[in-house]
C-alpha cells in the first residue's frame, strides 16, 4: 500500500497541490508516518507546530484546521477551504476519527452527497420505506468552477435527531469545496434557522483506498461526545459495506458507465467538476 | 457434452436468497425468487455499480441494496424508489445469463432448450478447492455423464471453474441417502480437498 518509491511528480498538479487531511489533532502522536497518494510522508510536532516531510526528505506544508492536521504534498496553489461555521459561537466540534474504506476517495465523497440511499442503507435512522422519494433540488457549480453546491434538498427522516420523536422532513445542503472534502448542512431541530454541519475529510491513501475522517459542528450541548461519535460510526460502517462493493472501485467519469437519474444531479455535477479540473486521482475515464 | 456450468446445489440457494459466484472469473449474482425461479445476472447494478449479490429479493424481483432499484426476471429495471412515479426507461437493464435448476444443482450459461437431466438428488454441500478444474477432475477420476457430472461414491459431483486457480466441488446425493452416509461423503470430500491441495502445492 505505502510505496516509498511512488513518484509524486507524476501526479497532476491539481492533485499534488491540494490539501489533505492526514490525522486528527488530539489523537495524533508526536511523530508519525502517513500514507498519502501512495507515498509515505513523515509528520512531527515541533515547537513551531506540525511539520511534514515528503518521502525524499524535503519539507512540505502542513497546517491544523477543523481539529485535523492537513498536509499539502506539493506546493499549495490555494488556501484550505473555508468553513466559517467552524468559528461560530455556540457550536461544538466533534471530530470522529477515521474509517478506512477500500474504495476510491472520490466514491466516498460521492456517497456522502447521496440521499437516495438513506432508506436502504441507513434504514430506520436516516430514511425508511416507503418514504423514498427524492424531490427536485438545485445544483450549481459556483463562480470560477470553485465548488459544487446542492441546495433545497428535502428528505423524510424517521429519526431526525436523538431528541426528535417520530419522523420529520429534513432540509439539507451539500457542498464540495475540494475534490476529497464534502460538507453537509442539515436542519438543526433544537435551533430553527441554524444548520448542523457534518463534513467528511477524505485522505487518499491510494486510488482505491482511503481514510474517511468525519467531523461535525453541532448545536448540541447535551448528547455526550461518545454517543455522537458512535452514531457517526454506525452510519459510516453502513456506508462502508456499500463502498467496498461498488464495481469498479474507481469512480467512472465516462457518462456511459453508470446510469444517473434526477436524484443524482449532485453526483453528475461532481463528476463533471472533477473532470473539468483534471482531478482524476481515484477516477477512471475508460468504460469497463 | 453440455454448456451448463453448475454454480450451486439446489438446496444451497434458498428461496429469496442471493449469492455471489464466479464462472471462469466472470462475477455473477445468482438469486432464487420467492416463486422458485433461479436467475444468474452480471453482478453489477447499472445505476452505481453496486454488487447485486448484496441485494434483496422481493417476490419475483431483485432489488439493489444501495438505492433499492428493482429489476424483474428479464433483468429490466422496474422501479426507482427515488422517483416513484417514473417508469424506468427500458434501456436500464442488467445483463442476464440462462439459469436453471435441474438434477439437484443450479446451472448457468447453457442452452435452455437442452437442460441438464432431471434426476432427483438432494444437495449435500459445495467446497471451494484451491486447484484448477482439470486437476480436480483428474483426481476425481470417473467418466463424466452428459451433463459433466462424475460419481463420488453414491453422490454426483459437479465442478465449477471459479477462476483458473479455484474450483468449486458441488455434491448431491440420491434423495433417500441416510444421514450416516451423507456425513461420510462430506468427510470424504474434505479429505479429497486436502489431498488434492497438498498434491498441488507439493
Ligand atoms: S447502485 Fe443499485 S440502485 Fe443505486
Ligand atoms: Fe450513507
Amino acid at each position: 500500500m505505502a510505496d516509498r518509491m511512488t513518484d509524486l511528480t507524476a501526479l497532476p498538479a491539481v492533485t499534488l497541490n491540494d490539501w489533505y487531511c492526514v490525522a486528527m489533532e488530539v489523537t495524533a502522536p508526536d511523530a508519525f508516518d502517513t500514507t498519502l497518494l501512495g507515498a509515505t510522508f513523515y509528520v512531527t510536532r515541533t515547537a513551531d507546530g506540525w511539520q511534514a516531510t515528503r518521502p525524499d526528505g524535503t519539507p512540505c506544508r502542513c497546517q491544523t484546521r477543523y481539529d485535523h492536521i492537513w498536509l499539502c504534498p506539493g506546493t499549495p496553489d490555494r488556501d484550505l477551504f473555508a468553513l466559517p461555521e467552524a468559528d461560530q459561537s455556540g457550536r461544538r466540534p466533534v471530530p470522529c476519527g477515521a474509517v478506512r474504506v477500500a474504495c476510491s476517495p472520490l466514491r466516498a465523497v460521492e456517497n456522502f452527497l447521496d440521499i437516495a440511499h438513506f432508506p436502504f442503507v441507513h434504514t430506520g435512522i436516516l430514511g425508511s420505506e416507503p418514504h423514498t422519494e427524492v424531490y427536485r433540488y438545485e445544483v450549481e457549480i459556483t463562480e470560477g468552477d470553485a465548488e459544487v453546491w446542492a441546495t433545497k434538498v428535502r428528505f423524510y427522516q424517521p429519526q431526525a435527531a436523538k431528541s426528535a420523536a417520530g419522523g420529520i422532513e429534513t432540509d439539507y445542503m451539500y457542498r464540495v469545496p475540494a475534490p476529497m472534502v464534502s460538507v453537509l448542512y442539515k436542519t438543526c431541530p433544537p435551533r430553527p434557522g441554524e444548520w448542523d454541519v457534518i463534513a467528511i475529510f477524505v485522505q487518499p491513501l491510494g486510488p482505491e483506498l482511503c481514510d474517511v475522517w468525519p467531523w461535525m459542528s453541532l448545536f448540541d450541548d447535551e448528547t455526550p461526545q461518545e454517543a455522537l461519535i458512535q452514531f457517526q460510526q454506525t452510519i459510516f460502517l453502513q456506508d462502508r459495506s456499500i463502498l467496498e462493493n461498488q464495481v469498479p472501485r474507481l469512480l467512472p467519469l465516462d457518462p456511459r458507465m453508470e446510469v444517473p437519474t434526477r436524484a443524482d444531479l449532485t453526483s453528475v455535477a461532481y463528476r463533471r467538476w472533477l473532470k473539468a479540473r483534471g482531478a482524476t486521482y481515484g477516477a477512471t475515464l475508460e468504460a469497463l | 457434452m453440455t454448456d451448463w456450468i453448475p454454480v450451486s446445489t439446489a438446496t444451497g440457494l434458498r428461496r429469496g436468497g442471493v449469492m455471489r459466484s464466479f464462472v471462469c472469473g466472470q462475477e455473477l449474482a445468482i438469486w432464487h425468487s420467492a416463486g422458485g425461479a433461479v436467475h444468474a445476472w452480471d453482478n453489477r447494478c447499472p445505476h452505481r455499480g453496486m454488487r447485486l449479490s448484496h441485494g434483496f429479493v422481493r417476490g419475483e424481483q431483485l432489488a439493489c441494496l444501495y438505492h433499492g432499484w428493482h429489476y424483474g426476471a428479464d433483468g429490466a429495471c422496474t422501479a426507482i424508489p427515488a422517483h416513484p412515479d417514473l417508469v424506468p426507461p427500458a434501456s436500464i437493464c442488467v445483463p442476464t445469463s440462462p439459469c436453471i435448476e435441474a438434477g439437484g444443482f443450479v446451472w448457468v450459461g447453457g442452452d435452455p432448450a437442452h437442460p441438464p437431466a432431471e434426476i432427483p438428488r438432494l444437495g449435500l454441500r459445495s467446497l471451494h478447492v484451491e486447484v484448477p478444474l482439470a486437476t480436480l477432475r483428474a483426481h476425481l477420476g470417473g467418466t463424466p455423464d452428459a451433463d459433466g457430472l462424475v460419481p463420488f461414491g453414491i453422490a454426483a459431483a459437479a465442478l465449477q471453474a471459479w477462476d483458473d486457480r479455484t474450483t468449486v466441488l458441488h455434491l448431491a446425493t440420491p434423495p433417500k441417502t441416510s444421514t450416516t452416509d451423507r456425513i461420510a461423503l462430506s468427510r470424504a470430500a474434505e479429505a479429497l480437498r486436502r489431498e488434492v491441495e497438498e498434491w498441488q502445492t507439493a
